[in-house]
């Protein structure tokens, strides 16, 4: 993953090769978190929130991101999974259109891997168990800016990443979410 | 600072937070995502249990689906013996039949669907059930029955077993007490359930039972 997201960074000029002045930003995202990978067979989809601080020069784009998501039970119980992850990631854009001449709007896509960590909670009324997991991002969208705004709609498949020795042998388990997001951005 | 200057800031600051995570997921996580998904009480047909307890073979396993008592369940045959469980994403449940018997004729005194682990499973966690009843035997014998069970999540372990090493399990510590007649009894037990395999572990006092086989049903 970090391989990726370097040899990622590098390959599609990033910072390296971006525009003369790099421009900070700041912003949030709310959307809707899907569980997979066996976890749907019990858990339900939930809400997402995030805030997010970014640093951006050209098409390239290094982001700060904190987001959090309770997963509760399928059947009416007390039951909720909540996840909070901080994660590092780097996101191109491409595609990047202006929708007519003198406008100062532009739209586009946008392709993001991430790195994170995540602090995980399961509680049953009182009853809690917490833990943690490493998990790796890569996502697209679609944006759109407008002077300092930048609205982004688009999908990010997380990976959390588990493995335990097992005897001789190595449980490796991995958690697979979706997440539907939108979020709004100021740059400054 | 200059765009170059902070172009490698970034790139540095990236890389380092791209180590820590590295080094992070060396250690990797406590595998809660891994027992949240998992299913630590499978009744999947064709399963089948082998446990050894002070030299004596058991063997479990799950032959099919039938209808008790108007109710869908999974029918396992528990040492040769019929037993019949549900699972729903709340709780398993064991069909419990108490008779007694009295001048030859044999009396119900219990036939329902009894709580014996509430789910999901999570350290900590707690359940109990209480069921009472009064039955009339023969028109002048009154039996006041109590079947009450009480269940706690006690700990997550790794357990060693001629089977394997089953890590993740559930030590889960059981107290039923049934209160009918001739037919009463208290038991406490501990059990240790495994992620995809159920019951791997039970102890009775110092009496111990552990899996020596398993063969997952399809």
């Amino acid at each position: 993953m970090l391989s990726l997201l370097i040899v990622s960074f590098l390959t599609t000029g990033g910072l390296a090769s971006a525009a003369p002045v790099g421009q900070f930003e700041a912003g949030g995202q709310i959307g809707v978190l899907f569980p997979g990978s066996g976890l749907e067979n019990s858990h339900a989809s939930a809400a997402l929130f995030g805030v997010s601080l970014g640093y951006e020069t050209g098409p390239g784009r290094v982001t700060l991101n904190y987001g959090y998501a309770g997963l509760l039970a399928k059947q009416a119980s007390p039951y909720r999974f909540d996840v909070h992850e901080l994660s590092v990631g780097y996101g191109y854009e491409f595609v990047r259109r202006q929708p007519g001449a003198g406008s100062t709007s532009s739209l586009g896509f946008e392709a993001s891997a991430a790195a994170g960590y995540g602090l995980l909670s399961r509680t049953l009324v009182s009853a809690r168990e917490t833990g943690k997991a490493p998990a790796g991002h890569i996502g697209v969208g679609f944006f759109q800016r407008q002077g300092h705004s930048r609205l982004s709609l688009g999908l990010d498949n997380i990976v959390f990443i588990e493995s335990q020795p097992d005897g001789s042998a190595r449980t490796v388990s991995f958690a697979y979410l979706i997440a539907l997001k939108g979020g709004v951005t100021y740059v400054f | 600072m200059s765009s170059s200057a902070a172009a490698r800031a970034v790139l540095v600051a990236f890389c380092a937070v791209g180590s820590f995570w590295l080094m992070s997921a060396a250690g990797c996580g406590d595998m809660t995502f891994y027992r949240a998904k998992s299913d630590y009480f499978p009744l999947v047909p064709g399963s089948r249990w082998t446990y050894e307890a002070a030299g004596y073979t058991a063997i479990d396993s799950v032959v099919g689906d039938s209808s008790v008592a108007g109710r869908a369940c999974v029918v396992v045959l528990r040492d040769y013996a019929p037993e019949y469980w549900t699972k729903q994403l709340t709780a398993v449940r064991q069909f419990v039949h108490l008779s007694a018997n009295r001048g030859g004729q044999e009396y119900v005194l219990e036939e329902r669907y009894r709580l014996v682990y509430a789910l999901p499973l999570v350290e900590g966690a707690t359940w109990d059930e209480s069921f009472r009843d009064t039955v009339v035997l023969m028109g002048t014998d009154t039996v006041f029955l109590k079947d009450s069970v009480s269940g706690r999540v006690a700990a997550i372990e790794d357990v060693e077993t001629p089977a394997g090493t089953f890590i993740q399990c559930y030590r889960v510590e059981i107290h039923r007490e049934v209160a009918a007649a001739e037919l009463s009894f208290t038991a406490d037990y501990s059990e240790w359930l495994a992620p995809g395999v159920g019951l791997v572990k039970r102890r009775t006092g110092t009496e111990e039972q552990v899996l020596t086989g398993y063969e997952p049903g399809r």
